[in-house]
C-alpha cells in the first residue's frame, strides 16, 4: 500500500438486502393469506393427490368417498391442531396418543351405551386433557425439563393410568346418539364435519387475530427477546400445552362415535402422526413459524393418501412405508430451501458487522 | 427450541454461564454437591437396596442375572444413542432399526448354520445403511434430527411390514441362539458384548481424535467449525454407529426371542434416549459419557425387574418409567434445549 | 489516578430524579460487576453513561430494567423503592431500554415487534391497521424507509436498529437507556436519532445514553456518568468537562500509557506474510488489496458495518452468507505462494489463524475443559494414528496458561468458569499453541479488563517481534491506533484509507475516513 489516498466516492459495493427481483423466501413465510390457508405446496401436493385419485381411481372421487375420508381425519385434524400450538411455542407433546386413550375410555366409561350421562361423558375427558396439558406445561416451564422427556413421561404415565382402570380390555359403550352422530349426514357433509368446520374457524381466528396467539409466535421464534419486551412466556407455553391436552382429549371424544368401546390403545400412532402434519404442513420444528392452517391441510393430505391407497388394494403394510417417505421427503424439502433465511438471522445476530445498504 | 445463547454485544466481566443459561439446576438448587454420573450409579445403588428390602427374591443369583441380560441389549442401543447425543442430535429410529434386524435375522437365516456369519453381516451393514442415510441427512443437509430419524422409523416400520408381509418368522440356528443367548462363566453372553462394545465406544469417544470432535461438535458446532473440524463427517460416523449398535442390539433380542418380530424393537428408544440421559449426558450435546449410560441403563432395568417381582401389574410398571424419566433428567437439567426437541 | 472533571453538587433547584439507582451491588460468582453504584437520571435530561467494556454499564443497565435482580442496593422509581420481578414490571414502570444486541423476532413484523407484549385491542382482537399505522409514524419520524409490515428477519441490520429504537419509542417512558443505538446505524441516521433524543429530552423523558462516541456524548449530552470496573467514578455537567478529562476517568490513565513502543526496525523478509488482491465477496466487500508483512501489525479501522469481519472471516474460509468460500473472488497468497483457501482447514494449513469477535458463541467451547479448547486446532498433531495423547494436550495447555498468565486453578477447569479476559487469552492461546503465521484478530480485547488488555497488547508486541504478522480488526480507535504500524480504514465495504505509518494519523482523520467526509462535520464539533 501506498501513500494515503482520498476519500473513494464510488458507490457502495453492496446490494440492499431487500433488492428487487423475486424473493423465493417468500414461498416459505407463512404470513399474509397463508396465515388462513397455509402455505401454497401444501395444497399443491393435496390437489395432485386428489388429481391422481381422479384419474387413476374408480372410487375415489364419489361423494360417500370423500366426504367419509373428511369425517375420518377430524380425530388427527385436532390433535395436530394441538399439536402445532405447543411446537409454535418451542416445544412438542409426545403424550398426545395417552391423552387419546385416556379421553376415549373415559368417554365409553361414563355413557356405558346410557343416554344420560352424555354431556359429561363429553365434557370431562376433555377437561382431563386439559389438566395433563396443564402438568406438561408446568414442568416444562418450571423444572425446566426437555418437552420431549416430560411429554415422554407423561404419557406411559397416562397410559398406564388407562391401562390400570381399563384392565387392558375394552372399556365402555357409546350411547345410541353418539353413535348415530358419527354416521350421520346434515346435506352433502357429514354431521361431525359440520361441528368440526366452525371449530376450525374459531381457531384459525384465535390465531391470527388475538394477542396471545401472537405472544405464542414471539415465544418461539425468539423466547429471549419475547422475554425482554415482558412477554409472560412462562404462561404462553403452559397455554400451549393446555389446549394440546384438551385438542387430544377432544379427539379421544371423537373418536367414541365410531367404535363400540372404549380402546386403551386408541391413540396409537397419533402421537407421530400429528408431528408429522405438522412438519408437512409448514411449521417448524424450532417454532415461530407456521401455523394450524397448513397442518389441517396437510392431515388431509395425509388423510386421503391413505384412502388412494387403501382403495388401490395396496395392502396396510405399505402404508407406513409411504407416510415415512413422505415426511422424509418433506424434511429434506424443508432442509434444503426452507430454513436458510431464519439461519441468515441468526448468523446476523452473530455477528453485528454487516454491510449495509 | 429457540436459541438461548445470545451474543452479548458488551460483555461484562464473566457473567458466568448459570445465570445467562437458564440458572442453578434442580440438584443446584438442593444443594446436592454430586455429578450426574455418580448421582446416576448413587441411585442404581439405592434402588438396589430398596429392592433387596422390599423383595426377597431380588438378591438371588437368578434373579441379578435376569437383570443382566435384560440390560444387555439395551445397554448397546444406548451407548450408541449416547453417541448421537454427544454429538448434539438424537436418533428415533434405533428401535424400528432393532425390529428391522430381528426380521432380517430369522428370514435370512433359515435354519442353516452356514448362514449365522453372512446374517450377522448383512444385518449389520444393514443397520449401518440407515444410520448412514440420517446421517448424511443431518449432517450434511442439516436437517432436523428429530424428524429426520422419525421418519426413517416410519419408513422402517413399513418396509418391514411390507418385507415380511405381516408373518412371522422364526428360523435361527440353535447355534445362534447359543451364543447370543447363552451363559458364560455364569453370566449371560450378552453381557460380554455389552462390556465389549461399551469398552470399544468409551475409548473411542475418550481417547480418539473423532470422539473430541464428537464433543466439540456437540458442545459448539460453530468454534468446531471454526478450529477446522469436519463437522458434517464426524457427524455422520455418530449416526452409523448408532444405528450399527441398534442392529447388534437387534441381533441380541432375536435370539431371545427366538424369532422375528416387527414390532421388537418398539419403545426402545424411548427407553435408551431415556437411559442416556439419566445416566448424566446432556441433550444439546458436549457433555457426558457412555460411563454415566451403563447408569442409566441399570436404573431402568432393576426399576422395572423391582416391578416385576413385587408382582405389579404392568401398568405399574408404564408409570414408573414415566416418572423415573422426568425426575431423573429433572434433576440435572440446567440449560433450555438449543434448536432441538 | 486523578481526574479533574467536576463532581455535581445537587442543588435544591434540580428536578427530582426519574429513575435512581442507590448503592447497587451485584456479583457473579467470584466477580463483582458492580460494587457500590449509585446515578441519579433527571427528567427531561440525556445522560451519557460512559465507561470501558467491563465497566459495569450492561449491568447497571440490566438490573434498572428488571432483567437481573441486585444483590443489594434499590432501584428508586418516581420516589419510590421497586422491586422488579421481570422486565414487565419495569416497563410497567415506564422503563423501556434499547440493547445493542438486537431483540426483534425475526418471524415477526415489524409492527408486531413494535407492539410485542402490549397489543392495543379492538373487542379482543388485535388491532391490526391501528399497529400498522402507529409503527409507520413512529418509523418517518426516524427516517426509516421501510414498511411496517415487513418481517423483521428480512430487513438490515441497520434497519432492525431504527425498528428497535421505534419500539421504544412506543411506549409511554419515563425513562428510556440507549444502549450505542448508533452502532449499527449509517451515518446519515446519526443526526437523525439525535433529533429524536432531543425530542424526547424535551418532551420531558429522562434518557441514558450509553455509547463508545465520545464526540456523540458530548454533542448530545447533558450531564455524563464514568464508570470504570464496576465503580461509578464520577457525575458531572458535559459543560464542565472535555474528552480527555473522561477518558483520564475511565482508563486511569493516558491513552499513551495503554500501549508497548512500536519496533523501529523491520523484520527483513523475502515475501509479504500475506497478500491479498482484488478480493470480493457480493454484499459485504469489493477489490480488497491489502499486503501484511511479518512482524508487523496492520490494523483495520472501521465502523460496525464495513466489512471487516465479512473480511477475515472469508480469509479464513469461512465467509458469511450461503455462497461458501466458492464465492470469494480474488487471490490470496501466504508467504508468497497463491492459496486456494475452499474452507477453514485449507487457511489453518496455510498458517492462518483467527481470533472471532464473539468468543463466548465462537471462539471457545464453553462446556469443553481448557485443555480440550487448547487442542482443537491440533489434534492431529497431538495424536498419533489418531488416538490422542491426554498428557500431551495438558502440556500444551498448560505451555499457554504459563506463557500467557491465564488465572486458573487447573487446565482441566471448564472454559466457561473463567472471566472474559482469560477466555480470551484461551481463544487466543489455541492458535499460538498450535502455531501460525498469519494472525487475524477481531476486537480482540471487547469486555477484557484493563490489566488483561495490557497484557494483551504486550504479548502480541512479543509476538510481532517473534516473526508473527497481525491483522487487527478493532472499532476501539485508540486501540487500533496505539498497536498498529500500519493502518488501513474501511467503509462500506471498501478500504478508503492507509497509512504507512499508524503513529502519525489521528483519530479524528480516522472517523473521518470511516464515515465517509461529509458526515464527519459533526465530529469536528468540540
Amino acid at each position: 500500500m501506498s501513500t494515503p489516498t482520498e476519500t473513494t466516492t464510488t458507490p457502495p459495493p453492496v446490494a440492499p438486502a431487500s433488492a428487487s427481483g423475486f424473493d423465493w423466501r417468500r414461498l416459505v413465510v407463512v404470513r399474509g393469506p397463508a396465515a388462513w390457508l397455509g402455505p401454497p405446496w401444501v395444497w399443491a401436493i393435496l390437489g395432485a393427490i386428489l388429481l391422481y385419485g381422479f384419474f387413476a381411481i374408480p372410487d375415489f372421487w364419489r361423494a360417500d368417498n370423500l366426504t367419509s375420508v373428511m369425517r375420518q381425519a377430524i380425530p388427527l385434524a385436532l390433535v395436530a391442531m394441538g399439536q402445532t400450538l405447543v411446537i409454535l411455542s418451542g416445544g412438542i407433546d409426545i403424550s398426545v396418543a395417552a391423552v387419546i386413550s385416556l379421553s376415549n375410555t373415559l368417554a365409553m366409561g361414563m355413557m356405558g351405551g346410557a343416554e344420560g350421562p352424555v354431556a359429561y361423558a363429553m365434557v370431562l375427558p376433555v377437561l382431563a386433557g386439559a389438566f395433563v396439558g396443564l402438568v406438561n406445561g408446568l414442568v416444562v416451564t418450571k423444572a425446566r425439563v426437555p418437552a420431549f422427556i416430560v411429554t415422554l413421561g407423561s404419557a406411559a404415565i397416562v397410559q398406564g393410568i388407562v391401562f390400570a382402570y381399563t384392565n387392558y380390555d375394552a372399556y365402555g359403550r357409546p350411547a345410541e346418539s353418539v353413535s348415530d352422530l358419527g354416521f350421520a349426514s346434515w346435506g352433502p357433509l357429514p354431521a361431525l364435519v359440520w361441528l368440526f368446520i366452525p371449530i376450525l374457524i374459531l381457531a384459525l381466528v384465535l390465531q391470527n387475530r388475538t394477542r396471545g396467539a401472537r405472544h405464542l409466535y414471539a415465544v418461539g421464534g425468539d423466547e429471549a427477546a419475547s422475554r425482554l419486551a415482558g412477554v409472560s412466556v412462562d404462561k404462553v407455553k403452559i397455554g400451549a400445552y393446555i389446549a394440546c391436552g384438551a385438542l387430544a382429549a377432544t379427539a379421544g371424544v371423537v373418536l367414541t362415535t365410531r367404535t363400540g368401546g372404549g380402546e386403551p390403545l386408541a391413540g396409537t400412532g397419533y402421537d407421530w402422526d400429528s408431528i408429522a402434519a405438522v412438519v408437512i404442513g409448514g411449521t417448524l420444528l424450532r417454532g415461530g413459524k407456521g401455523g394450524i392452517a397448513g397442518t389441517v391441510v396437510a392431515v388431509l393430505m395425509l388423510s386421503f393418501v391413505d384412502n388412494a391407497m387403501n382403495l388401490s388394494d395396496v395392502s396396510s403394510f405399505w402404508q407406513s412405508l409411504v407416510k415415512g417417505l413422505i415426511v422424509m421427503s418433506a424434511v429434506i424439502a424443508a432442509a434444503i430451501v426452507a430454513l436458510r433465511p431464519l439461519e441468515v438471522w441468526r448468523a446476523r445476530r452473530a455477528e453485528i458487522e454487516e454491510a449495509t445498504a | 427450541m429457540s436459541t438461548e445463547l445470545r451474543p452479548e454485544a458488551e460483555l461484562d466481566e464473566a457473567e458466568p454461564r448459570s445465570s445467562s443459561e437458564g440458572g442453578a439446576t434442580l440438584a443446584e438448587r438442593l444443594r446436592f454437591p454430586i455429578t450426574p454420573v455418580v448421582g446416576a450409579y448413587l441411585a442404581v445403588l439405592l434402588l438396589m437396596i430398596v429392592s433387596t428390602i422390599v423383595s426377597s427374591d431380588f438378591l438371588t443369583t437368578d434373579n441379578l442375572t435376569n437383570i443382566l441380560r435384560q440390560a444387555a441389549p439395551l445397554a448397546i442401543v444406548a451407548f450408541g444413542q449416547t453417541v448421537v447425543i454427544l454429538a448434539g442430535g438424537l436418533d428415533v429410529s434405533v428401535g424400528a432399526v432393532m425390529s428391522l434386524a430381528t426380521v432380517v435375522a430369522a428370514n435370512v437365516m433359515e435354519g442353516d448354520p452356514s448362514k449365522v456369519l453372512p446374517t450377522v453381516l448383512i444385518v449389520l451393514a444393514l443397520s449401518a445403511a440407515v444410520g448412514a442415510i440420517n446421517g448424511f441427512l443431518i449432517g450434511y443437509l442439516r436437517a432436523d434430527a428429530f424428524v429426520t430419524t422419525l421418519a426413517m422409523m416410519l419408513i422402517i416400520a413399513g418396509g418391514v411390514l411390507v418385507y415380511t408381509q405381516g408373518a412371522p418368522s422364526s428360523n435361527l440356528t440353535k447355534g445362534f441362539r447359543d451364543i447370543s443367548e447363552g451363559d458364560s462363566l455364569g453370566l449371560p453372553n450378552g453381557i460380554f458384548f455389552a462390556t465389549l462394545v461399551f469398552v470399544v465406544v468409551w475409548f473411542a469417544l475418550r481417547r480418539t481424535v473423532w470422539g473430541r470432535r464428537v464433543y466439540a461438535v456437540g458442545a459448539n458446532p460453530r468454534v468446531a467449525l471454526l478450529t477446522g473440524q469436519p463437522g458434517p463427517r464426524t457427524v455422520m460416523r455418530c449416526y452409523v454407529i448408532c444405528s450399527f449398535l441398534a442392529g447388534a442390539a437387534g441381533l441380541l433380542l432375536v435370539a431371545r426371542l427366538g424369532s422375528g418380530d416387527v414390532n421388537a424393537g418398539d419403545g426402545w428408544e424411548l427407553d435408551a434416549i431415556a437411559a442416556v440421559l439419566i445416566g448424566g449426558t446432556v441433550f444439546g450435546g458436549g457433555r457426558g459419557g457412555v460411563t454415566g449410560t451403563i447408569a442409566g441403563v441399570l436404573v431402568l432395568t432393576v426399576l422395572f425387574n423391582l416391578v416385576g417381582l413385587l408382582a405389579f401389574p404392568d401398568w405399574v410398571q408404564l408409570i414408573v418409567r414415566g416418572l423415573v424419566i422426568v425426575l431423573g433428567v429433572a434433576m440435572y437439567s440446567r440449560r433450555i434445549t438449543t434448536a432441538r426437541v | 489516578m486523578s481526574t479533574t472533571v467536576q463532581p455535581t453538587v445537587d442543588t435544591a433547584g434540580a428536578p427530582a430524579p426519574a429513575v435512581e439507582a442507590r448503592g447497587i451491588h451485584k456479583r457473579f460468582g467470584v466477580v463483582t460487576a458492580l460494587d457500590d453504584v449509585s446515578v441519579a437520571f433527571r427528567p427531561g435530561e440525556i445522560h451519557g453513561l460512559v465507561g470501558e467494556n467491563g465497566a459495569g454499564k450492561s449491568t447497571l443497565t440490566k438490573i434498572i430494567a428488571g432483567a437481573q435482580p441486585p444483590d443489594r442496593g434499590e432501584v428508586v422509581v418516581g420516589g419510590e423503592v421497586v422491586d422488579f420481578g421481570a422486565p414487565a414490571d419495569a416497563l410497567e414502570m415506564g422503563i423501556v431500554v434499547i440493547y445493542q444486541e438486537l431483540s426483534l423476532v425475526p418471524e415477526l413484523s415489524i409492527a408486531a415487534n413494535v407492539f410485542l407484549g402490549h397489543e392495543p385491542r379492538k373487542l379482543r382482537m388485535l388491532d391490526e391497521r391501528g399497529m400498522r399505522r402507529r409503527t409507520n409514524e413512529l418509523l418517518e419520524r426516524l427516517g426509516a424507509k421501510f414498511d411496517a409490515r415487513r418481517l423483521a428477519g428480512e430487513l438490515s441490520v441497520a434497519d432492525q436498529q431504527l425498528a428497535e429504537i421505534a419500539r421504544a419509542l412506543n411506549r409511554e417512558s419515563r425513562l428510556i437507556i440507549m444502549d450505542e443505538p448508533t452502532a449499527a446505524l449509517p451515518a446519515e441516521a446519526h443526526e437523525h436519532l439525535f433529533g429524536v433524543v432531543r425530542s424526547l429530552r424535551d418532551d420531558g423523558t429522562a434518557v441514558v445514553y450509553i455509547s463508545h462516541e465520545l464526540p456523540d456524548v458530548f454533542a448530545l449530552c447533558d450531564r455524563v456518568t464514568v464508570m470504570k470496573d464496576g465503580r461509578h467514578v464520577v457525575t458531572s455537567d458535559v459543560a464542565d468537562t472535555n474528552r480527555d478529562d473522561v477518558i483520564r476517568a475511565m482508563v486511569g490513565r493516558t491513552l499513551g500509557e495503554l500501549f508497548p513502543p512500536r519496533r523501529t526496525a523491520r523484520v527483513p523478509s523475502a515475501a509479504p506474510a500475506l497478500e491479498v488482491e482484488n478480493l470480493s465477496l457480493p454484499k459485504h466487500f469489493a477489490n480488497i488489496d491489502l499486503r501484511l508483512e511479518r512482524g508487523e501489525v496492520l490494523g483495520l479501522a472501521g465502523l460496525v458495518g464495513s466489512g471487516r469481519t465479512s473480511l477475515a472471516r472469508s480469509l479464513f474460509g469461512s465467509p458469511p452468507g450461503f455462497g461458501g468460500p466458492r464465492a470469494v473472488r480474488g487471490t490470496v497468497k501466504v508467504d508468497g505462494k497463491s492459496v486456494k483457501i475452499r474452507g477453514v482447514g485449507d487457511a489453518i494449513r496455510a498458517g492462518i489463524a483467527y481470533v472471532p469477535e464473539e468468543r463466548k458463541t465462537d471462539g471457545l467451547a464453553l462446556e469443553l475443559s481448557i485443555a480440550d479448547n487448547n487442542a482443537l486446532p491440533q489434534l492431529r498433531g497431538l495424536s498419533h494414528l489418531g488416538i490422542t495423547n491426554r498428557g500431551r494436550e495438558a502440556a500444551k495447555a498448560q505451555e499457554q496458561v504459563e506463557a500467557l498468565g491465564i488465572r486458573t486453578p487447573s487446565v482441566q477447569t471448564e472454559a466457561g468458569n473463567l472471566s472474559g479476559g482469560n477466555q480470551q487469552k484461551i481463544v487466543l492461546g489455541k492458535w499460538l499453541s498450535r502455531g501460525c503465521d498469519v494472525l487475524l484478530l477481531d476486537e480482540p480485547t471487547r469486555g477484557v479488563d484493563v490489566g488483561a488488555k495490557v497484557e494483551i497488547y504486550n504479548l502480541l508486541r512479543r509476538l510481532t517481534e517473534e516473526g508473527l504478522a497481525i491483522l487487527l480488526i478493532s472499532s476501539d480507535m485508540p486501540e487500533v491506533l496505539g498497536l498498529s504500524d500500519r493502518l488501513a480504514v474501511m467503509r462500506r465495504g471498501r478500504i478508503v484509507g492507509a497509512f504507512d505509518d499508524a503513529s502519525a494519523v489521528s483519530e479524528e482523520e480516522v472517523i473521518r475516513l470511516a464515515l465517509g467526509a461529509e458526515e464527519a462535520s459533526h465530529v469536528d464539533a468540540h
